[in-house]
């Protein structure tokens, strides 16, 4: 079975099929939050509602070649953007998940790898912080997780022509503030 | 360096989102603006022009027809019988036409009004076959209506699928398709967001209602406002305009 089959299944209502979806993703999904968080904690609670939103508005998710990752990519970008309405909206099944400092993963290993995903892109992260979410998802679909122009179109739901347009003008506004940083956005 | 999410936190939130997905097929709250009703104004019109722009959709159904229209005309209360189905008849096309001012009632199916004397049309491409194949019309007594019957079958198209993987077409007995077919408000006939009409109409916040009381808190706390939603072509991705719902 394709992660489209999967996919499919899971849409209609099929539980395990919705947990063979986060299997799937979850490390990806958090590795991309901790570009854009201060912290491990902030980075599990969008975790948590990237895959709420992958739910709730499961009938509005734009495949890319058989796969939700690029589209749920960008609503962990949005979702950790807005950290504080998100919680709200789900607080009490946030709460309810443990927030362990004793796991499996040692906490300096969290910290490193925080460090180490904003280490290597750290000038792009800052820059990121000040565009609009549209802009912000845009950039850490292409220049973070390496996406094409097509496929980030694709996922966020514009042409690739736009997709490509805007990238452009953006390359222009980041490398105002980028000083070493422009080989991470271009190519 | 490959990071993963810490295993007790993944654990517990896998167990809540499944827990998420099983309890979404219990939630039957707030059904006041249904897909349905949306695709039925498309339906009922003048002339009978929208009932055939909605037959070239996917997802709608084809009908055929199995007998002639039998037309019915009478003033007041009457009881219509039908006759014995044709074999393979799955239901009735029937459209009903008043021209007195009042209300009538035909069957458990639906209610028209009419005001000063202007003749009302009401049609529906299919209804079930009625349970002892009669029709029953209540009307004020000198009150004039038509009736237009005949048995049909119906067969539904499947939703087509877009070059994103979304389905569109109309909503029908399966469900709706990620994007619905409505008449956005300019007229022209389009998409919406199955999510968007679902956060619009009150499915979405019907997934966390405990109780029949919450749903009638959302409805109060919506009264009155309205909601916006882009419309699209079958793409999903080039908008041609809006829908807009008043709540």
């Amino acid at each position: 079975m394709t992660e489209e089959d999967r996919w499919l299944a899971a849409k209609g209502g099929d539980p395990d099929a919705f947990g063979f979806i986060f299997d799937l993703h979850r490390h990806r999904v958090y590795r991309h939050a901790l570009h854009h968080v201060a912290s491990g904690g902030d980075a599990e609670d969008a975790v948590a509602v990237a895959f709420l939103t992958l739910w709730s508005k499961r009938r509005s998710v734009r495949l890319v070649e058989g796969s939700v990752l690029p589209w749920l990519l960008a609503t962990t970008t949005h979702a950790a953007r807005n950290l504080n309405r998100s919680r709200r909206r789900y607080e009490s099944l946030l709460n309810r998940l443990p927030r362990e400092t004793v796991s499996s993963e040692d906490p300096a290993e969290i910290a490193l790898a925080h460090l180490d995903a904003t280490g290597r892109h750290a000038e792009l992260a800052r820059a990121i912080r000040s565009l609009s979410d549209a802009d912000a998802m845009l950039i850490a679909l292409i220049a973070i997780e390496g996406f094409s122009t097509e496929q980030t179109g694709a996922a966020l739901g514009i042409s690739s022509g736009a997709a490509r347009t805007r990238l452009h003008r953006l390359r222009r506004k980041l490398a105002q503030s980028l000083t070493q940083g422009t080989e991470t956005v271009s190519s | 360096m490959n990071t993963k999410l810490p295993d007790s936190f993944s654990d517990a939130l896998r167990a809540e989102l499944v827990e998420v997905v099983r309890n979404s097929r219990k939630r039957r709250w707030s059904r006041k603006w249904t897909i349905s009703a949306v695709v039925a104004i498309v339906t009922v019109s003048a002339a009978g022009t929208a009932t055939a722009i909605s037959n070239l959709l996917p997802g709608a159904p084809v009908i055929e027809e199995l007998s002639a229209t039998s037309t019915y005309s009478f003033a007041g209360s009457q009881t219509i019988e039908l006759g014995t189905p044709p074999d393979g008849a799955s239901g009735l096309s029937l459209s009903f036409t008043c021209h007195s001012p009042g209300r009538y009632q035909v069957s458990d199916s639906f209610s028209v009004e009419c005001s000063d004397g202007e003749p009302n049309s009401v049609s529906f491409n299919t209804v079930d076959l009625p349970p002892d194949s009669t029709l029953q019309v209540t009307a004020p007594p000198t009150a004039e209506w038509d009736l237009a019957v005949a048995f049909i079958n119906s067969t539904t198209t499947p939703w087509a699928t877009n070059a994103s993987g979304q389905t569109y077409g109309v909503s029908n007995e399966h469900g709706s398709p990620d994007l619905i077919a409505v008449i956005a408000d300019d007229g022209n006939g389009g998409y919406v967001s199955a999510s968007d009409l679902a956060d619009a109409n009150g499915e979405t916040a019907a997934e966390s209602f405990a109780s029949p009381e919450d749903a009638l808190r959302w409805q109060e706390s919506v009264r009155g406002t309205s909601v916006s939603m882009p419309v699209y072509l079958y793409d999903g991705l080039t908008q041609i305009g809006t829908f807009t719902i008043h709540r």
